[in-house]
């Protein structure tokens, strides 16, 4: 929000008002597509977390229930229709706000956080656990938008502001620490640079130096904390799966079962709810951070390359609705949040693979967990919406489109 | 626009990744995956081991004295009976109902009315049960609760799962009747009535159906409940003693007693692992004093439901059961690991400190630790922490205690860990004498007995520090032993202080505990008011024990408990004809050794030869940690190549199951090798709960161990044990010993002249009470043909050898006269020491007439002819005496016990005349066991000294006979022969019975009486309840013979132990009542075959 704006228009009386709009969406151009195939993972996974709850109480095992994910869907479904209805003007003189309201949320998650397995990364709710991490990456979409709609990194300076933008949520959910979520804000930062006209060698050069720091810190145990190193340990000696074999009763449990339960699965699966995974419920949160392990396994290769093309699909509808949006705040945004599923389920993916050391990261629309569903309706009915939302714009981009 | 926009490049990112995933789930899911499916069903593998039956042993025409029999245990799983059985299911829905522990004995009484007050109650009441509200579900008036009351919701799953159970649904007509309740239908329908509207046509009317459905349950719940009594009835007991059931009701209490013992000892399990995982040591480190007064487990034990009591009980018992499992495992493991690490080079005290500080070394945190642990053990020197100290410093909420270590014990004292702890340098800091007080007031040493069972002197605890320093270092020197100049390891004198060390160990246990409540007390008295004791743990702790709540109830509820070892076939058909009405118990396989042949006392025949068996020793199963954990590994592994197959097969082999068996004595021992079989191994896939997706992966078939025959014959063996155990002496015998008649103690061995022992029997059988002025050999009962335990001299019957031998090399001959005259200085005949029985001298006689009145002044001369003890003893070898009778020459040779040397043929014994004079007449030096002299006896018979065999064949293989000849001409042999028949016919035995016309066939023979005791006169008084003379000395007296004397098949030896007469008025009518037993007229009727 530019000064001059703020001088002009009176503050808002409540911090929410003009916040919504349905006067301003093109119902019929919205990517009632886009929407479709999004619902369609959201079906796929309910499908799946039926299956696992049926197995969990055929077995007696307090586990997955179903009750608790629909519960979650219909928490999280209003925020669908939110992101729908959110006025691109609103988000991008709020943005700052929400980036700093996450920001603060994450400071405080490791003082007034639960800790689990040796991380403090939730805030207990009544509902559900929050998980402040989650909110940071679609704050940082918005934000990285809002001070890039502007900005075309034409000048060194010019990096600057994002760059601090980006390195702030990171740093802090590095230091909860969940390194694999700190990761995943990296592809959409690079991505929304590259979009708001940052060259690539200079993006390539950047990775590049990026994985060689990262190289440099696992070998030579630079900030890295122990458990971490073990799980790259383990990452990099069990690609192979007599390796992984031979490892999985130590810290490679959970990615021996990981990758079992879709090796297991074969090219036309086990059939719905009759996978090891879920026949012995010993696949760790197989319902979250491992549900692809679970759809691979009973839907088979068929089945989980459906599933993946699904997720390409809509990652690439999104994108080509963004490459068609005149504002480029909204394009921004819609782009991000293309970047956001695609990283997310890449590494989702990659890490039950085996492809990437095990993190704990939900496969959006599809794992259960709270703040995974609430931020990933959100971000698809904001990327949705704003395709089809059509304020006008003073942006530059809005007249080089025409 | 896409490309204007920059979105093309990303695009080609996101497809290029997508073909990256894809190509990985390619290689997982179509290249790998049979690696993969293989490692899901060993997910659900199983291994299971099938015992192999123990090798038969029987007799030489295959009548089996003992054989491993098929038996069967009755496992118990929990949690099966939990879900399965409506005994079960009922307990727990009431428990969850009324959130208290709810006894089986309580719910059996309720189990109707309660099922049924759950089934009519309906899922609206259990909604707003679930909601925390206040409601009357299934009779029971729950109050309102917060809604955060977690504890509702588990209950009320608990409670559906029940009602499904106790129902009997189908998954498929309850998922409908819950689909049904989520469209808000028929929520005010009873469980019941929904169960009756999912399974019947919409037609019926519904309370027809429901009643008729209300009568099916409850004849399933009596079915149940009279299955229940009837598996109770079958296993025949009752009553806390043990006793016979009176009743069916009482047997069904036991059972369900039994079962509430189950549950009982599964919940402990479960808050013992709820504990130990949330403080990281087990609650039995505590005593239960401490555990209560500090420990607050309130949150542990909410998802049992356990009350105070409950909890109090727990930590009690849990103490106790750790104690005794300190003691009777823990510090004996750890002391066989000393002893071996010892055998392996490493410094006896140094071990044995070692394995004493592992009892208090805490536990490991981390898996990781664990194995680093394990590859990397620490010594005790490297330890700096024990168990429970360890966790001292973030143990409580919010309070942090001391968790240093440094002097709580011996091994963290830094005097200690600064010596070198050499054998005769023991620290006295090692040993916490200042608990020697406690020990002994707590845990005073046990009562002991001998090999015998005799009761032994109670082991005494050093009472000073300085004697348990010199006691243990002398312990430790012993143990080490003496190597002698051919480097073997000798140890000088018994020493019986065993007990030391286990004692050691409590003393530290006793210190560990004064230290660990000092520390305790400091941190409450430290904390002062504010803080309230007993104490929550640290929230993280308690985090973690929620964590593994859920899988430590499944797991510890599915822990199969044996109910009883040896159900008879009923109670397997039962179980196996009902399998359905049984949920929870099952069968399980395992073998049972049987005594098969006994004799009219019910008696098992030969037990002493045939010898018993043991379970591993915990030596051993320590042993073999390594081939176990072989076996494991191997079996889990995903692909079997044929070299891992080969080496399960060699492990299983080498590795005994818990409860197989060892021979320890007797032929069990002596062919433990070949009686031993091959258990089976089959590794099966499945899942516990889809018994029909079993399949067996590795199968290796059992083998049984091979059958033992032995040369023994049941009925002669019987006969000879009768014989043995009840002696008749003949009423017209006037020189008696009624006393030893009534109270026998002997031996009787027959056997084939090529040395095949065909009876060989014992008494007493049992043990019996000595009698007075006799020795206490009837105490006990232990083989007497192989065995002296005893003095063992052989008598008279030792003449024929030395006269067959000084007839060939001493110049003895058939006609070489010797006197036997009155010595007036022993006011009877004689010669030198030696008196013979003749009171009034034999006078002049030849050889054959004193072999035949067995006069010992003649044999005393034929003895000085022998000149030196080396002469003797050789003759003596030369029919097999001194030495092994050959029963050991097969098999592993081991095991089986034979008293084999001869005293007074030590090189160390030097002989004067005298034993020459006693020698000659089997006095004094001579001592034989029964075989040992059935085998002589063949030997003079045949000319052949066989090897005596007790083993006929292995597996259908015969042992084969050996002998050698004995190097003596046939002339001297037959001249002794001939003079044996006269002994029968007009001899020392003449009309005792063992004429042929009694017997049916001719019998050669001699008698023997060897002084064994002086008699005292309370001996002497016993004897004078018979007329005839008594001898100055108590007797073991002899019968040695072989027959048919003319063409000699066999051999009998009677050996009776301590009695007042002499061999012509004893042994002859032990040996004529066993050859006149109808078994050996059988045997000698079909010609001795």
């Amino acid at each position: 929000m530019s000064r001059r704006n703020q001088m002009r228009r009176p503050m808002p009386v409540a911090p929410l008002r003009g916040a919504l709009s349905a006067h301003w969406v093109r119902w019929h151009e919205m990517g009632w597509h886009v929407l479709f195939v999004g619902l369609m993972l959201v079906a796929v996974g309910l499908l799946f977390l039926g299956e696992m709850a049926a197995a969990d109480e055929f077995h007696l095992r307090s586990g997955v229930q179903l009750e608790s994910h629909l519960q979650k869907l219909v928490v999280a479904s209003p925020c669908l229709v939110l992101g729908i209805l959110a006025r691109p003007r609103f988000l991008r003189r709020n943005a700052w706000l929400v980036y700093i309201a996450s920001v603060a949320l994450l400071v405080v998650t490791p003082i007034i956080g639960d800790e689990r397995n040796n991380a403090r990364r939730w805030i207990e709710t009544p509902v559900f656990d929050l998980q402040p991490s989650e909110f940071a990456k679609l704050a940082l979409i918005l934000v990285l938008a809002r001070v890039l709609h502007r900005n075309r990194l034409t000048r060194v300076s010019d990096w600057f502001q994002p760059a601090l933008l980006a390195l702030v949520p990171m740093g802090l959910v590095a230091l909860q620490p969940d390194l694999g979520t700190a990761m995943t804000m990296v592809p959409v930062t690079l991505a929304m640079l590259y979009l708001a006209g940052a060259r690539g060698p200079t993006l390539v050069a950047l990775m590049l130096v990026g994985a060689g720091l990262g190289v440099a810190a696992w070998q030579f145990q630079l900030g890295v904390k122990d458990y971490q190193l073990e799980r790259i340990d383990t990452w990099y000696e069990s690609i192979d799966a007599q390796a992984l074999i031979d490892g999985r009763q130590g810290p490679g449990f959970h990615a021996y079962h990981a990758r079992l339960a879709p090796g297991n699965g074969g090219l036309l699966g086990t059939g719905l709810g009759k996978g090891i995974a879920n026949a012995t419920g010993i696949l760790p949160e197989r319902e979250s951070d491992s549900v692809f392990s679970v759809v691979a396994e009973e839907a088979g290769f068929v089945g989980a390359t459906a599933v993946l093309l699904l997720y390409t699909l809509l990652v690439l509808l999104l994108m080509a609705g963004a490459a068609e949006l005149r504002d480029r705040f909204t394009r921004l945004v819609v782009g991000g949040v293309a970047t956001y599923f695609a990283a997310h389920a890449f590494v989702h993916v990659a890490v039950n693979l085996g492809l990437l050391p095990m993190t704990g990261l939900t496969l959006p629309l599809i794992s259960t967990g709270g703040s995974s569903l609430l931020v990933s309706l959100l971000a698809l009915g904001l990327a949705v919406g704003l395709s089809a939302n059509q304020e006008p714009s003073l942006d530059g981009d809005s007249f080089r489109s025409f | 626009m896409v490309l204007e926009r920059r979105f093309g490049p990303l695009m080609v990112c996101v497809v290029l990744g997508l073909g990256v995933l894809l190509l990985r789930l390619w290689q997982v899911q179509v290249v790998e995956h049979d690696v993969w499916a293989a490692e899901a069903l060993n997910l659900t593998r199983n291994a299971t081991i099938d015992p192999y039956l123990r090798g038969p042993i029987g007799d030489r025409n295959g009548e089996a004295f003992v054989r491993d029999v098929p038996a069967a245990s009755i496992r118990f799983v929990y949690r099966e009976f939990r879900r399965e059985h409506p005994l079960g299911q009922v307990a727990h829905a009431r428990s969850a109902l009324e959130q208290r522990s709810v006894p089986l004995q309580e719910a059996l009484e309720h189990l109707a009315p309660w099922t049924f007050a759950l089934l009519d109650s309906t899922p609206l009441e259990l909604e707003a049960f679930e909601r925390g509200e206040a409601v009357v579900l299934a009779g029971v008036a729950h109050p309102a609760v917060g809604r955060g009351e977690a504890r509702r919701r588990a209950r009320a799953n608990d409670l559906r799962f029940y009602v499904r159970g106790l129902l009997d649904l189908e998954l498929r007509d309850w998922r409908a009747i819950k689909r049904k309740l989520k469209q808000e239908q028929n929520k005010s329908c009873t469980w019941l009535e929904l169960a009756v509207m999912q399974a019947t046509r919409k037609d019926y009317p519904l309370a027809t159906v429901v009643e008729q459905e209300r009568e099916a349950i409850a004849k399933r719940l009596d079915t149940s409940r009279g299955r229940l009594a009837q598996l109770a009835g079958e296993l025949g007991v009752g009553g806390p003693e043990g006793e016979l059931a009176v009743t069916s009701d009482q047997s069904l209490a036991w059972l369900v007693d039994a079962l509430e013992l189950k549950r009982r000892a599964v919940e402990d399990a479960i808050l013992g692992d709820l504990f130990r995982t949330a403080t990281g040591f087990e609650p039995g480190r505590l005593e239960a004093d401490e555990l209560l007064a500090y420990f607050d487990v309130d949150e542990l034990v909410e998802t049992l439901g356990w009350d105070r009591a409950r909890v109090e009980q727990w930590a009690r018992e849990t103490r106790a059961a750790w104690l005794e499992n300190f003691r009777t495992y823990h510090v004996p493991a750890a002391l066989i690991r000393a002893e071996l690490a010892r055998r392996e080079g490493a410094l006896p005290l140094e071990a044995i400190v070692g394995e004493l500080a592992g009892l208090f070394a805490p536990r490991p945190r981390t898996a990781a630790e664990r194995r680093a642990l394990a590859r990397h053990p620490l010594t005790w020197r490297e330890r700096d922490d024990l168990a429970v100290f360890a966790e001292l410093d973030d143990l409580f909420e919010d309070l942090e205690l001391d968790r240093g270590a440094v002097g709580v014990l011996p091994c963290t004292d830094e005097l200690v860990r600064a010596a070198p702890l050499e054998l005769d340098a023991v620290p006295p800091a090692l040993v916490p004498f200042e608990e020697a007080a406690h020990v002994a007031a707590t845990h005073p040493p046990a009562a002991r007995t001998d090999w015998r069972g005799e009761p032994l002197p109670p082991w005494s605890a050093p009472a000073s520090p300085g004697e348990a320093v010199a006691r243990l270092e002398r312990l430790l020197r012993w143990r080490a032993g003496e190597t002698n100049v051919l480097g073997e390891v000798t140890r000088p004198e018994p020493l019986d202080d065993e007990e030391l060390l286990p004692w050691l160990a409590e003393l530290w246990q006793a210190r560990f505990q004064r230290q660990l409540a000092a520390r305790l007390a400091a941190a409450r008295d430290e904390a002062g008011a504010p803080v309230a004791w007993p104490r929550p743990l640290a929230s993280h702790r308690r985090k973690e024990a929620r964590k593994v709540g859920d899988y430590a109830v499944r797991d510890r509820s599915s822990r199969p408990e044996t109910l009883h070892d040896s159900p008879d076939e009923a109670v397997m058909g039962l179980l196996l004809r009902f399998r359905a009405d049984y949920g929870g118990f099952s069968i399980l396989p395992r073998t049972k050794r049987l005594f098969l042949a006994q004799d009219e006392d019910e008696v098992p025949v030969a037990s002493d030869l045939i010898g018993i068996v043991r379970e591993s020793t915990l030596e051993e199963v320590i042993d073999q940690r390594n081939q176990r954990s072989a076996l494991s590994r191997i079996a889990r592994q995903t692909d079997l190549s044929d070299d891992d197959r080969a080496e399960i097969d060699a492990l299983v082999e080498q590795i005994y199951r818990s409860d197989e068996v060892h021979g320890t004595s007797g032929v069990e021992a002596l062919c433990d090798e070949a009686l031993r079989g091959v258990n089976g191994f089959h590794v099966s896939v499945g899942l516990q709960e889809r018994e029909d997706a079993g399949r067996a992966q590795v199968d290796k078939e059992k083998v049984d161990g091979l059958e033992v025959r032995l040369t023994l014959d049941l009925a002669l063996q019987k006969a000879a044990q009768y014989t043995i155990e009840h002696p008749v002496l003949p009423s017209g015998e006037t020189t008696r010993d009624d006393v030893w008649f009534k109270n026998p103690v002997g031996a009787i061995v027959l056997a084939t002249v090529d040395g095949e022992i065909l009876a060989a029997a014992s008494g007493p059988k049992e043990p019996n009470d000595p009698v007075l002025y006799r020795d206490e050999e009837r105490r006990y009962t232990y083989d007497r043909c192989f065995h002296r335990r005893q003095f063992m001299p052989v008598g008279s019957i030792f003449k024929p050898f030395a006269a067959a031998y000084a007839l060939d090399h001493l110049g003895l001959t058939p006609e070489t006269v010797f006197r036997c005259d009155v010595r007036p200085d022993f006011g009877t005949a004689g010669w030198g020491k030696v008196a013979c029985h003749s009171r009034g001298g034999h006078g002049a006689l030849t050889l054959e007439h004193a072999l035949e009145e067995s006069c010992n002044a003649y044999f005393a001369q034929v003895g000085e002819l022998y000149e030196s003890k080396e002469r003797f003893v050789e003759m003596a070898r030369l029919f097999g005496f001194d030495e092994p009778s050959g029963v050991t020459n097969v098999g592993a040779g081991a095991g089986f016990a034979e008293s084999v040397h001869v005293r007074a043929f030590g090189d160390r014994v030097r002989w004067a005349l005298t034993q020459l004079h006693r020698g000659a007449n089997g006095l004094e030096v001579v001592e034989a066991t029964p075989v040992q002299v059935a085998r002589a006896a063949a030997g003079l018979a045949t000319g052949r000294l066989p090897e005596m065999r007790l083993v006929a064949s292995i597996g259908g293989v015969p042992t084969e006979p050996r002998w050698r000849e004995v190097p003596l001409s046939e002339y001297s042999l037959d001249l002794v022969r001939h003079a044996m028949r006269g002994v029968v016919a007009q001899g020392s035995a003449q009309g005792k019975g063992l004429e042929s016309s009694l017997l049916g066939f001719d019998l050669a023979g001699k008698t023997g009486s060897a002084d064994y005791l002086p008699m005292s006169n309370g001996y002497r008084a016993q004897l004078r309840s018979g007329t005839g003379s008594t001898p100055a000395m108590r007797k073991h007296t002899w019968f040695m013979g072989f027959f048919p004397a003319e063409a000699p098949r066999a051999v009998v030896v009677v050996y009776l132990h301590d009695i007042g007469v002499t061999s012509s008025h004893s042994a002859v009518y032990v040996a004529g009542q066993f050859l006149k037993s109808p078994a050996v007229q059988a045997w000698a009727r079909e010609g001795f075959r």
